[in-house]
């Protein structure tokens, strides 16, 4: 649900970058993070919706999923998004969907048990690529 | 003035425009800082609030102690937020809004590189759904790192900081440190107080308000009460200590509204 937050200030950057540099927005695109566990069509359909309304009518946007990659500090195991989250109950991974660097208070390296997780990848939403209308 | 950034990847943080939103509904935001730990920040943090919510005022408070969240301990929140189209509602007690890490670790453990904490920082300012509040207070961790220099960049326009030290030299030293960092990032220095007072005259603390030019808002004298029953006392046993009858003269003279 807090989707529709998240698309609120995708829309507001991306409107407020459109003031700064003068030019109107064609497309963006929009990486989720696969840690953050947020519900892309809910995020779409709030998108479309928030850029109808605004001074950024017409751009149009792309979602895509962000891998995540999550690596141990202590010995420098990898782990996938799959691998680090299995095991967790549906309440526990609600809370790092909320804040996704949580992943080090709720899993452990798989390899050496350590606590010490770095996000390599995958955390939560970027707005990438902007591109300007021509002429 | 817009906090919209980018960077040389091309990408825009979406949650610089919510920050500022979420923000300009806020008439104050009081950093509860103090650069040392031990000194008692998160109880003059937690309790300041609970006197402005009791006198009527719309009041947050916003646990930035990342390694060791209390706020909810102290003051009792059990809560969950809520997730709603506006963020994160935060849970309520009395009136006041407490917002912390604690709410989604559950008293697990915190191992956060510095990267992650000002990642979490950005997202509780972003996503917290605090709505109009009349005072934001902030209980900020010890030391000068990633949670002060995050916040401190989007609080200057209607933010401030209160300076908490007890009566040593090591912890007035760091105070020092702090403030100088506090001026450099064009934060308002409301005062020093010094707090676990023993009221000796020769006290460093007001040397160094007067060092530093800051205003020394007042002294809270050592409460054993408070050492021995600290997150196990219940609000109004918390409010009628005198510890608490202390902070009230000490918020007064920070203009705060506590009655």
């Amino acid at each position: 649900m807090h989707e529709y937050a998240i698309a609120r200030g995708v829309v507001e950057s991306v409107r407020d970058f459109s003031l700064k540099s003068g030019c109107g927005v064609r497309s963006f695109r929009v990486l989720v993070g696969e840690l953050s566990m947020l519900d892309t069509s809910v995020l779409r359909e709030a998108l479309e919706r928030l850029i109808a309304a605004s001074a950024v009518k017409g751009a149009e946007f792309s979602i895509e999923i962000e891998p995540a990659m999550i690596s141990c500090g202590s010995c420098g195991h990898t782990m996938t998004f799959g691998e680090a989250i299995s095991g967790l109950s549906e309440e526990e991974r609600e809370m790092i969907h909320f804040l996704p660097d949580l992943i080090a208070s709720y899993a452990a390296c798989k390899w050496c048990g350590s606590l010490d997780l770095r996000i390599v990848s995958g955390r939560g939403v970027s707005v990438r690529d902007v591109v300007c209308v021509e002429g | 003035m817009s906090y919209a950034s980018r960077d040389s990847g091309g990408r825009l943080d979406y949650r610089d425009s919510l920050i500022e939103e979420n923000i300009g509904k806020i008439s104050q935001i009081i950093l509860v800082t103090g650069g040392k730990g031990g000194v008692g920040k998160s109880l003059i943090a937690a309790t300041a609030a609970l006197m402005l919510s009791r006198a009527s005022n719309r009041t947050g408070l916003l646990d930035l102690d990342l390694h060791g969240p209390s706020s909810c301990l102290l003051l009792g929140v059990e809560d969950n937020p809520v997730e709603s189209g506006e963020g994160l509602v935060p849970p309520v007690v009395e009136g006041l809004k407490v917002m912390s890490i604690d709410l989604f670790s559950k008293g697990r453990p915190l191992p956060l590189t510095g990267q992650a904490k000002e990642e979490i920082v950005k997202e509780m300012l972003a996503l917290t759904a605090f709505g109009r509040l009349d005072y934001l207070l902030v209980d900020m961790p010890p030391g000068t790192g990633d949670e002060l220099l995050t916040i401190s960049k989007y609080v200057k326009r209607s933010g401030g900081a209160i300076v908490i030290t007890t009566p040593t030299h090591l912890a007035v030293n760091v105070a020092g440190r702090l403030i100088d960092i506090l001026r450099s990032a064009s934060l308002k220095i409301i005062g020093l107080v010094e707090n676990m007072s023993t009221s000796d005259p020769e006290s460093p603390t007001k040397e160094l308000a007067r060092a530093k030019g800051v205003a020394f808002l007042g002294e809270i004298p050592f409460d054993p009460l408070l050492s021995s029953r600290s997150g196990r006392l219940g609000r109004d046993e918390l409010l009628s200590t005198r510890f608490a009858d202390a902070l009230k003269h000490v918020l007064r003279n920070a203009g705060l509204s506590v009655d």
